[in-house]
């Protein structure tokens, strides 16, 4: 797919810019290294190609394609599912804002998608939770809606600022109740399980930190490190501290862990994960568990400890309102929360959300292994949110 | 031709448009000849790009909006009073003085040194020192930065050797997270630079007053102080200076280096105040790029002044005779030696970590055990997956495109300008005057600006060619005014004569003699583009992703071992570009930088 100067619901605008760009290119190419300009000039007989090969569908009415939308709705199995396909094939690529990490499990996911329904494309875009939800609100405001399916562990913003498509979510029925909004808001695809990583070289057997009251040793002084973005970063651990801690003692521990200068990443958490299996930190707090396990398989020397109470999170996903593909996004949602989307969450070593799909790491989750774990909810999260932040600034900038 | 004159390195174009007028341009009539309609339709392109991020960013700086419609709220200096109330701007500011002083020095010392080598002795090998300069020239600085925070981080094999060295401790030899790293990547990243504008200084110089001083019986050591750095002072100041803005400007580094280690300067503010806060903070992140915008400007006041201060030299700049070389004798291997090491430390180095991270399974530091897990598949992934071909045709069309339009326009402007047309005056003072706007301000801007009017360009490319082609129309004016000054006015007096028409004599006189100036600037302009990040962080969007914008998101997202290879590759594709143009333009007698 070319996406050059495309502005994605009306490819009308592109007839006007590209002979245009074409002459510039090919002038500009010509004028810096002569010989460069057969291949300016090949590369833009191709984007024109490509345009004339665009179907004229210019914006779709879109008011016809709720009514389908609706009609479709009301549709079962596999008589919905065909419905979708033939509406969705009609439309642009589906666009994909999520916080999966795309190597792992985001790919993956969109290429079986895409040879499941053939035909349909996945474009991802990946970013952390504060990522996705800048892009989308901002986007908004420039009325111009992007995105066509969403994931982020935060849904107040995207509330707020009327964001959420709400749907029926077929695939997800069985859900449990806590892995999902009851107005159809979201469904969790999947649940983390934050707990500290380290390097099994950089820190011995003995010397593994067991408990919160262990970050505190003078040992891990400027040796740890975590990410900044929300709950997968030091908003979730601040957080977590103080509602399984209490406010009173909660904020001692944090200030003495504002003494342990730990390292304030602007990264992922799963970049945290890499950096101290790199060797420059030897802990990385609140980072995901199952992305030692992943790591640990091809040989790095990363694990996690499994320090309670664990914090449980869930990764909540949905359809954006004024979506410019409403088909697709139904489509690959359902097959994203199908039993068969869920597997592959399994398979890349993450934590299904499916009550049918265990981890394949059954040592993962808490539930399983008997060990003590509490739950951050989306809604609590942003409830605290700003709170948390100040303990931040006080005691960790 | 007599355009063969490289453009001059004393940048008198960051002057912000004050120039003395030469007797020549004088002479001629008030400009009544050139066609109004052009003048105008040049003014008004330049105005529509450069007044209105400017002014909306002071509007957005005095005002609280409304996030969800963008309606203006309330007039107030309260986010000026957050930026100047807040101790933390202080230290920004501090930090953003000493890290930009210190790179300064570092690029400033071992561009000179390379320089002084290269074009004043007669060290052998010694044209190493442009192909590593060239090639650096292409890799992105995020890429680069990369590399040496790998290099220089805890793990790294240099806090490896100097633990070998000095005994291992507690924490890391060297900490790269803190100014003193910061400064020392940065001024890594600037080194090419200083040394390809020195080096054209230098070799421009008349040797006769070194072959004096040598023949009055002056050793090589006073020849070189009292001498050859004596008259290149002003380069050197200059250039010094020239690094120091740019580094006050810089995000790469801010962002990579010292984020992790809680090192603020004034970039990273901005940037965190629009990425870390939610809804974005534009009414801070405007004060604060109001405030950085008056650091700039006051900084590029003094530069314009040094620069002109430096007049009184350059009447022994002027004969460019075929330089003597310095006989170093045994010490000529010492001075390769030097290159080489340079060349090892600039390129070999963080480029090899870069393959080795690009052929691991997940990034470890080098070891025997971890070179038999070595794979491919990270390159195969980089060159095959669709994200990564559609970024490179991004970066290329928007770098291509950028390059042409400046240099198209400022080829126009700055020749009425030259000519003293009505109204060139204006054009060369607007068109300079986004160099007192840093990237990361343009981006907020623009940013702002773009959402709210209702011209449906956010999310695609022409967003960023528009932020692109404003802030380096400045680059421009200098190579086409360079190239317009080179060219003597009676041969397009002699075409008017003879009955040509303004345009046919731009099209038929002009433009050919300039195309070797606007040849190197296009190819700068392309290059510089190419690289940005603080821009297209802020403004791309899931389609219309760049190379540069790319990597950085590979970074945060931790996807290290494929970002490596796929730098790899686009640092392959754009050094061999560079080096054909360098190799060009080479032949055809102009210098690049």
């Amino acid at each position: 797919m070319v996406q050059t100067f495309r502005r994605r619901r009306d490819p009308r605008i592109r007839s006007l810019y590209l002979p245009w760009l074409a002459g510039a290119l090919a002038a500009g190419l010509l004028m810096a290294c002569g010989d460069d300009g057969g291949a300016g000039a090949a590369d833009t007989e191709q984007t024109e190609a490509d345009a004339a090969a665009t179907p004229e569908q210019a914006g779709a009415a879109d008011e016809a394609v709720l009514g389908t939308i609706e009609e479709i709705e009301q549709l079962e199995g596999e008589e919905r599912e065909a419905a979708l396909l033939e509406c969705a094939t009609a439309e642009e690529p589906l666009l994909w804002y999520t916080t999966l990490i795309e190597d792992q499990l985001a790919r993956p996911l969109a290429e079986a998608f895409e040879e499941r329904y053939p035909g349909l494309t996945v474009e991802i875009s990946r970013s952390n939770s504060s990522g996705v939800i800048e892009k989308m609100v901002t986007e908004a405001r420039a009325g111009r809606i992007e995105s066509d399916v969403w994931s982020a562990s935060q849904v107040q913003p995207l509330k707020e600022a009327d964001l959420i498509q709400p749907y029926s979510f077929p695939t997800a029925a069985n859900y449990p109740d806590d892995l999902k909004d009851a107005a159809g808001t979201w469904v969790a695809s999947n649940v983390y399980v934050f707990s500290p990583g380290y390097n099994t070289q950089a820190v011995p057997a003995d010397a593994v930190p067991e408990t919160y009251e262990d970050l505190l040793d003078p040992r891990w002084k400027g040796r740890m490190a975590w990410s900044t973005s929300s709950t997968s970063g030091w908003t979730g651990f601040v957080g977590h501290v103080l509602e399984t801690m209490g406010e009173e003692e909660g904020m001692a521990y944090l200030e003495q862990l504002g003494q342990q200068d730990i390292a304030a990443l602007d990264v992922s958490a799963r970049q945290v994960v890499d950096q101290v299996i790199a060797g420059e930190y030897d802990i990385g707090l609140q980072i995901f568990n199952h992305h030692t396990i992943i790591s640990a398989d091809v040989g790095a020397p990363v694990d996690w400890i499994p320090m309670e109470p664990l914090m449980v999170s869930s990764n909540p996903t949905g359809i954006t309102k004024g979506a410019s593909s409403p088909c697709a996004a139904r489509l690959f949602t359902d097959y994203q929360l199908s039993l068969e989307g869920q597997e592959l969450f399994r398979e890349a070593d993450y934590l299904p959300a499916h009550p049918d799909v265990s981890a394949k790491e059954e040592a993962l989750i808490p539930e399983d292994t008997g060990l003590e774990y509490q739950v951050m909810g989306p809604e609590y999260f942003d409830e605290h949110e700003d709170e948390w932040n100040e303990v931040i600034d006080q005691f960790f900038r | 031709m007599t355009d063969t004159v490289p453009p001059p390195v004393r940048d008198k174009y960051l002057t912000q448009g004050r120039r003395k007028r030469s007797p020549r341009s004088r002479r001629g009539g008030r400009g009544r000849d050139f066609p109004r309609w052009l003048v105008t339709l040049l003014a008004v392109v330049f105005s529509v790009l450069v007044i209105p991020p400017l002014v909306y960013l002071l509007v957005v700086s005095a005002t609280i909006q409304d996030f969800a419609t963008g309606a203006i709220t309330a007039v107030t200096w309260q986010n000026y009073a957050r930026v100047l109330g807040s101790s933390e701007t202080l230290i920004s500011l501090r930090n953003s003085f000493v890290f930009a002083a210190g790179s300064g020095l570092i690029a400033l010392t071992l561009g000179g040194t390379q320089a002084l080598i290269v074009e004043r002795t007669n060290a052998p090998l010694r044209q190493i020192a442009y192909l590593v300069a060239v090639i650096s020239l292409a890799v992105p600085y995020v890429l680069y930065t990369i590399a040496w925070v790998l290099l220089l981080g805890t793990a790294g094999p240099v806090n490896e050797l100097l633990a070998t060295i000095f005994g291992t401790g507690e924490a890391p030899v060297f900490n790269v997270y803190s100014l003193t790293g910061m400064i020392l990547v940065e001024g890594f990243l600037w080194s090419p630079l200083s040394f390809l504008m020195l080096a054209s200084s230098f070799r421009n110089a008349n040797a006769s007053l070194e072959e004096a001083a040598l023949m009055s019986g002056a050793t090589l050591r006073q020849t070189l102080s009292r001498i050859t750095l004596r008259l290149s002072m002003p380069a050197i100041l200059a250039i010094l200076m020239l690094v120091f803005i740019r580094a006050v400007e810089a995000f790469e580094v801010p962002a990579l280096v010292g984020l992790p280690g809680g090192v603020d300067v004034l970039t990273t503010d901005i940037f965190l105040s629009i990425r870390q806060t939610s809804p974005p903070d534009y009414g801070y992140a405007s004060a604060f790029s109001v405030l950085m915008l008056i650091v700039v400007a006051v900084l590029l006041y003094f530069y314009g002044r040094l620069s002109r201060s430096a007049g009184k030299y350059s009447s022994i700049t002027g004969k460019s005779g075929g330089a003597k070389l310095i006989d170093l004798g045994r010490w000529r291997f010492l001075a390769t030696g030097l290159l080489v090491a340079n060349a090892v430390v600039l390129l070999v180095l963080p480029l090899s970590l870069l393959v080795w991270a690009a052929l691991s399974p997940f990034y470890v530091p080098f070891s025997a055990e971890a070179a038999s897990r070595l794979t491919l598949m990270h390159f195969e992934t980089a060159l095959t997956a669709d994200q990564y071909v559609d970024d490179i045709r991004n970066t290329l069309v928007l770098s291509a495109g950028a390059a042409t339009l400046v240099l198209g326009f400022t080829a126009l402007a700055a020749w009425l300008a030259v000519r003293r047309a009505s109204g060139g005056r204006y054009l060369d003072y607007i068109a300079t005057t986004p160099l007192i706007i840093p990237g990361i301000v343009m981006g907020v801007a623009i940013l702002s600006l773009y959402i709210l009017v209702p011209l449906p360009i956010y999310g695609t490319l022409w967003i960023l060619l528009i932020a692109f082609v404003t802030r380096y129309l400045p680059y421009g004016m200098r190579y086409s005014f360079s190239g317009i000054l080179q060219i003597s006015r009676e041969l397009e007096e002699s075409a008017r004569v003879s009955g040509a028409e303004p345009v046919t004599v731009f099209r038929r006189i002009v433009a050919p003699l300039i195309m070797p100036s606007l040849a190197a600037g296009w190819f700068f302009v392309f290059l510089i583009a190419a690289r940005e990040l603080t821009m297209a962080i802020l403004l791309s969007s899931a389609g219309t992703t760049v190379v540069s914008v790319r990597l950085f998101d590979l970074w945060q997202n931790g996807m290290l071992t494929e970002l490596a290879a796929f730098g790899v590759v686009w640092s392959a594709i754009m050094s061999m570009a560079a080096a054909s143009c360098y190799y060009l333009a080479k032949r055809a007698g102009i210098d690049m930088y």
